[in-house]
């Protein structure tokens, strides 16, 4: 074991000396984001949020093929916490003793003692500056400085320069000050005063190193608080429970009282919610303050600050309790650790509290949702439909030639409409479309108009394409828009390509071959196919681990696909071979997926970020940061503009893909999430998590607007219909799911209270809205498609159990 | 955590960590042991977590030993190898007893190089497409019925299937028989099962070549009579396969020489076969038939090869869907076969032949209605024993057929081909007739005597001429039972047959003149008709009835 340990670290440093470059911009880049979330005092959200912005904010221009190189050393954001954490080779101990030390000779007003300790303990010096300067025995000071001893390994001595004395009058400022040295966060740290106004006074008298024994007395005693308070309080301090709970056990973890800490979590976890169950398996094997350092789950919560929603009623009651108590020990993991987001109003009930939290660091921050989303369609092109020799011949079979013309208007004069929602055509530089492209819109809008219009009536009829004998080994499934092709990426590392058309798939010539071909024929693009060769399946060889995402190319000459080994490939369709591999993420990538227009992509994977490529750079143009945990699956806006994210954390975060900015998190999935998919329209968003619940969500207002509840396991995939009247879902639970969208978005509540409070109502009508479940036989259904003509195509692999 | 669900945790103790460091020869302290303990429980937690999102990216429910592999390697610690087995390890005590370990057998390595069995490689990855819910309604056929039948298609099946395909359709006949023979017996083909309905199904594609469809009917019947075999879903396609021998006008049925009218028989009779045996494996199968063979027969269009296909088919599944579907349409169907049957032109002679045929099947379908409903009136009317009951305003032949049947049933068991009921059972199975025998005994006034001729025939007996004295029929109604066939009999062989055409004269008021050459033909070739079937006796018999009845004129 000793071994293991020891490879584990070794594999910290060879990791850090594979790029050792960007070791010293990684640093500063952590700083920066742990700077900023320190003194915006606005949690995990704000901070990541930030940082991806500065990340980004090189190329604000917009212009996005020039890429924001800067931005990918910032770091991969996993890297990110752990040097905070990290302790020097310092014993802590001791430091930790001085500390005391210096406290305790403030406190009696001994200064000259105190300060020839310092001058002795050289090494701290810097950390205490801040707080001691102003010298007066004022709560301030002495808050500040316990403070420092909860976080003394945060405030690792480095080049931080001492603080200009003035930063002092803020103690929390100076905390964070002093690991950063280069914010300037005076400013910000009135913010923090203003949310919770009489803060000053309640730290007065409080004692951070506390008594371990009195942690359950003060955890039982604000339990016997919040359940004896009327019930409109009650439900919201109830969420109190859970964030108050790990700081307090982690607390005690970190300052080493193992004893207390097994005992504490053994006497209250049950009281805990039970979407939490994951996240407190976790927690129950966290026993030693080591371990705490490589363990990412709970890094997290050291690090970022849990967000919770209250009415001001509710939290002067808190407040109340907590000063008449002195319960110190409790209010200052409230002010360090948690994020309280007070609203004026009714305190909101159970249902509507139970619907949004569940993430791992609470509910989203009501600003978080309020940045203008441009969620309209962009206008499409205008092609002039050449009404050629076929089509006519096409419509007089069918004896109505003249009917088709002002169909034909119709469907261009709604693309000559600007949405009012849109964004300006040209926010995001897209590609031109080819000829090609433009044939394909031409098939894409006669097949239009052949589609069924589907209804709780008239519901799709379902293909299921099952893989034979994979063996289990099926991880990702997609097929193209015109349902030509299918590809499936493998635990063998393997892609392969099936065609399911009768048209076989071909492959260019070799080099030397095509050196023989007449290059004047008129039929040279038929004559560099290989024949030979043609077969119904292609298989992609060049992973070195499982594939967990593919996706095709619009124009359906690429293929992308995202695996285990950290790296996204592209491939082209017409050569089947690998063209680039863009390496980035270093850990497995969940998820890629071409944007709707071609040339971009994007990709999420186990380092936590989302990363928006172009096909042609090869490194990534932005880093989408924030989640705290694994970025599981990623998603296009249909105008391109916007890219959403599901991740581990629980929250679904959109992305603007011009900025880099985090524009939306939704919360209320209570386990990780694995699909994703917006609606055709672009107005809603539709998630599915490992809880086997949907959720719908209305972009522009930032709201959960729908809860789809009838699945019995992760659902794998989602997808709307063409018109976006359906919306089927598959699942691990081997079933198809259909659901009336239209109604499900029918009568929304999006009036001015509930899009300025966030308060929802959800309505039960899960049953309602079920048009039909589908059994499948031991089949999960991994990926979901309707056809141009709305068909719906299943995907997944048999698998006998 | 409740303390049990704490239990759930690895916990490696501290003797553990000490055995293992004692076997690389350190000697570790109690304090450090625990600690290590501690650590590697922990570290241990911390792998399967991280394994986990493997697993739920691979979309298994099930965590792999690789998932976990995964996780160390990102941990950077090397993987644990050996283990990637599927099949779970299993654990043996030790004999000390609270020690378990993992077998770990030998393996013998030159064993296994020379070995001649090599496992073969594993079936390539495919896709296959299946149509799981139309317009949001589920397909009959379960999803993966067909891929478990795939996956399972070993080698050696495959080859059965090459050689029993190849030897059925092959030039030698006693390798067809034996082929045959096999199919019929083989417990092992379930998983050919879909593949030889293909075949069969192809005989769609072979309607040129009767040799074709009747091997592939032979095939039909071999796999209906395995009794291994779980027809299941494929009933239907079966079925459909067959009703297309029994119904479609084949593109061999264009030459006259061709005997498309065995294949019908032969068709029909598995039909029936088909259904009796498992009927009762598809719901509604039987109304399916008799729906299509009603549309085959309501349709003038409808060549009258599809016409007779129908016939024979309605009469081998039994007198009730001869009630049921031929009975009722009888009248408007005999309007347009008397047509047929009266054109004399030259062009029509073929479809008059075919007429001819469709018209021989009528009669024996009706024939034998005729006899289960007078055997079922009878029964209820208290057996066999009442004979003079007649009603008043009975037809005059009434009585004849009333008598003749019970003796029919006792001494020719084999014309109703095995579907003859004891009388005792049709009472209770049929109450309440929807036709009453007298009803059907309106028949007569289409086929008049051709039909009591026909009761005369099967009957062994009395195949002998009679003197003429019993010559007079009408005056007959009040004789024995045993009058009826007599007289026929002796009409047949009268080779004047004046008397017998008195009675005919009745019904159908025919020239006099040809019949008498007619009917002596008709009894040159009568012997033949004891067939083993009764479809092959149509077949011999009918040109003979064609000939004798053209001349017959329906009363209607």
């Amino acid at each position: 074991m000793r071994r293991l340990r020891r490879s584990r670290r070794r594999c910290g440093q060879a990791r850090s000396l594979k790029e050792p470059p960007t070791l010293l911009l990684r640093k500063q880049g952590t700083a920066l984001a742990r700077s900023d979330g320190g003194t915006t005092n606005n949690g995990p959200n704000g901070g990541s949020e930030k940082r991806c912005e500065r990340a980004s904010s090189v190329s604000r221009d917009g212009e996005t093929p020039k890429p924001v190189i800067a931005v990918s050393t910032v770091v991969p954001a996993r890297a990110a916490p752990v040097p905070a954490a990290v302790p020097e080779v310092s014993a802590p101990h001791d430091r930790q003793t001085l500390l005391a030390v210096l406290q305790f000779l403030r406190q009696s007003n001994l200064r000259e003692a105190e300060e020839a300790l310092r001058r002795e303990a050289r090494l701290l010096e810097e950390a205490v500056a801040g707080s001691g300067a102003p010298g007066e025995a004022d709560g301030t000071g002495a808050e500040a400085a316990s403070a420092l001893l909860s976080r003394v390994t945060a405030s690792a001595p480095g080049p931080a320069a001492p603080d200009p004395p003035s930063t002092g009058a803020s103690g929390v400022v100076t905390v964070s000050g002093s690991a950063s040295g280069t914010a300037a966060p005076g400013k910000v740290g009135s913010v923090a005063v203003e949310d919770q106004p009489d803060v000053s006074a309640v730290l007065s008298a409080y004692n951070q190193q506390g008594d371990p024994a009195m942690y359950e007395e003060y955890y039982s005693g604000l339990k016997h608080f919040i359940e004896c308070s009327l019930d409109c309080h009650r439900a919201e301090l109830s969420q109190l429970f859970y964030p108050l709970f790990v700081h307090m056990y982690l607390e005690l973890v970190y300052n080493q009282h193992e004893n207390e800490a097994k005992s504490f979590f053994e006497k209250f976890h049950g009281d805990q919610e039970c979407y939490y169950q994951d996240d407190l398996r976790v927690l129950s094997s966290l026993t030693k303050k080591e371990h705490m350092k490589g363990n990412e789950t709970m890094l997290d919560f050291r690090t970022s600050k849990f967000v919770l929603r209250i009415s001001r009623d509710s939290y002067q009651l808190l407040k109340r309790h907590l000063q008449e108590k002195q319960n110190n020990q409790i209010w200052n993991i409230v002010q360090e650790h948690l994020y309280i987001d007070i609203f004026d109003g009714m305190p909101r009930s159970k249902q509507q509290i139970d619907a949004m939290v569940g993430s791992l660091a609470g509910e989203a921050k009501r600003e978080a949702n309020k940045s203008k989303v441009f969620f309209g369609l962009l206008k499409e092109p205008e092609i002039e439909v050449p009404l050629d020799d076929e089509d006519e011949e096409g419509e007089n079979e069918e004896g109505k030639p003249k009917k088709k013309k002002p169909k034909k208007d119709s469907i261009g004069s709604k693309s000559k409409k600007q949405d009012p929602n849109a964004p300006p055509q040209n926010r995001i530089p897209l590609p031109e479309l080819k000829d090609s492209d433009k044939l394909d819109k031409i098939m894409n809008m006669k097949e239009t108009t052949k589609r069924v219009r589907l209804g709780p009536d008239c519901l799709p009829s379902i293909c299921f394409y099952t893989f034979l004998n994979a063996y289990q080994g099926l991880t990702a499934v997609d097929v193209t828009d015109d349902s030509s092709l299918i590809a499936g990426g493998f635990a063998d590392s393997t892609v392969r390509v099936w065609s399911v058309t009768p048209k076989k798939l071909r492959s260019v010539k070799q080099a030397a071959d095509l050196s023989l071909i007449d290059k004047e024929s008129d039929d040279v693009l038929e004559r560099i196919m290989d024949e030979k060769t043609a077969s119904e399946l292609k298989i992609l060889y060049g992973h070195s681990g499982p594939v967990y995402g593919a996706s095709f190319s619009p124009d359906r000459n690429y293929l992308l696909s995202s695996s285990e080994d950290g790296t996204v490939r592209l491939w082209s369709l017409q050569t089947f071979t690998c063209l680039v591999g863009y390496k980035g993420h270093n850990y497995p990538v969940w998820d890629t997926q071409f944007s709707p227009y071609g040339y971009y992509f994007v990709s999420g994977g186990h380092d936590r970020v989302a990363r928006l490529w172009a096909t042609d750079h090869y490194q990534p143009l932005r880093i989408f940061a924030g989640h705290l945990a694994d970025v599981n699956c990623t998603r296009f806006h249909p105008n391109s503009n916007y890219v959403a994210t599901g991740s581990a954390d629980r929250t679904v975060r959109l992305w603007d893909v011009l900025n880099g900015n985090c524009v939306r998190i939704f919360t209320g999935h209570k386990g990780p999430i694995h699909s994703l998919t917006f609606s055709p329209n672009g107005r809603f968003l539709a998630t599915g998590a490992t809880d086997g619940r949907v959720l719908l969500w209305d972009i522009g207002h930032g709201l959960m607007v729908g809860e789809l509840k009838g699945h019995t396991d992760t659902v794998c995939s989602l997808r709307f219909s063409r018109d976006g009247e359906i919306l089927a879902s598959g699942s691990m639970d081997n079933t198809v799911r259909l659901w009336d969208a239209i109604k499900a978005f029918e009568d929304l509540e999006t009036d001015d209270f509930t899009t300025a409070t966030g308060h929802i109502n959800l309505p039960e009508n899960s049953q309602e809205l079920l048009l039909g479940t589908y059994m499948t036989k031991s089949t999960p259904v991994v990926h979901l498609h309707f056809t141009r003509r709305n068909l719906v195509l299943a995907a997944g692999a048999y698998s006998p159990q | 955590m409740s303390e049990r669900e704490e239990r759930r945790f690895v916990e490696i103790p501290r003797e553990s960590i000490r055995l293992m460091a004692e076997s690389t020869g350190l000697e570790l302290s109690d304090e450090v042991a625990a600690l290590l303990a501690e650590d590697v429980c922990y570290r241990l937690r911390e792998a399967t977590q991280n394994s986990s999102q493997f697993m739920k990216h691979t979309k298994r429910r099930k965590l792999t030993v690789e998932d976990f592999n995964r996780a160390l390697r990102w941990s950077s610690v090397e993987a644990v190898c050996g283990y990637g087995s599927q099949e779970a390890l299993p654990l043996r005590p030790a004999r000390e007893g609270e020690l378990y370990f993992p077998e770990d057998r030998e393996v013998n390595l030159v064993e296994l190089a020379l070995a001649t069995n090599i496992p073969k490689g594993c079936a390539e990855t495919a896709v296959r497409v299946h149509v799981s819910y139309l317009d949001g309604k589920g397909n009959l056929a379960p999803q993966g019925s067909v891929p478990s039948a795939v996956s399972s298609l070993t080698d050696d099946l495959l080859k059965y299937y090459q050689q029993v395909t190849r030897a059925v359709l092959g030039d030698d006949p006693q390798l067809m028989k034996i082929a045959l023979q096999d199919l019929q017996t083989n417990s092992k083909i379930a998983a050919l099962l879909p593949y030889f309905v293909y075949v069969v199904s192809g005989v769609k594609s072979v309607s040129h070549d009767l040799e074709q469809l009747h091997r592939l009917l032979q095939v039909a019947r071999s796999l209906v009579r395995n009794p291994h075999l779980c027809l299941g879903p494929y009933v239907r396609s079966l079925v459909g396969s067959v009703l297309y021998c029994v119904l479609e006008p084949l593109a061999a049925s264009i030459n006259p020489l061709n005997d498309h009218w065995t294949l019908r028989d032969g068709a029909a009779l598995l039909l029936s076969h088909i259904f009796w045996t498992h009927g009762d494996l598809v719901s509604g199968l039987y109304q399916q038939i008799l729906l299509s063979l009603q549309k085959v027969l309501a349709d003038p269009v409808r060549p009258l090869c599809s016409h007779y296909g129908a016939v024979v088919g309605l009469h081998a599944l039994g007198w009730k869907a001869v009630e049921r579907v031929l009975y009722p349409h009888l009248s408007t169907y005999w309007t347009n076969l008397q047509a047929v049957l009266d054109d004399y032109s030259v062009s029509n002679a073929q479809v008059k032949a075919d007429g001819h045929k469709v018209y021989g099947a009528i009669l024996v379908a009706v024939e034998r209605l005729l006899k289960m409903k007078a055997q079922a009136a009878e029964s209820r009317r208290g057996g066999p024993g009442v004979r003079g009951c007649r009603r008043p305003d009975d037809l005059p032949w009434d009585s004849l057929l009333l008598q003749e049947s019970p003796s029919g049933a006792g001494t020719e068991p084999g014309f109703g081909s095995g579907l003859l009921l004891p009388p005792g059972s049709v009472g209770p199975e049929d109450p309440s007739p929807s036709v009453t025998l007298a009803d059907i005994y309106r028949l007569y006034a289409f086929f008049g005597d051709s039909l009591a001729t026909r009761f005369g025939t099967g009957q062994p007996a009395p195949t002998a001429p009679r003197p003429p004295g019993d010559k007079k029929e009408p005056a007959a109604a009040t004789d024995s039972v045993r009058k009826m066939p007599q007289l026929t009999a002796s009409a047949m062989v009268s080779p004047q047959g004046d008397d017998t055409r008195d009675v005919f004269q009745r019904s159908r008021f025919a020239p006099r003149g040809a019949p008498h050459f007619r009917f002596i033909k008709f009894q040159t070739a009568f012997p033949a008709p004891h067939g083993p079937s009764p479809a092959s006796r149509y077949v011999e018999k009918l040109p003979m009835w064609a000939l004798s009845d053209n001349s017959l004129y329906l009363p209607l």
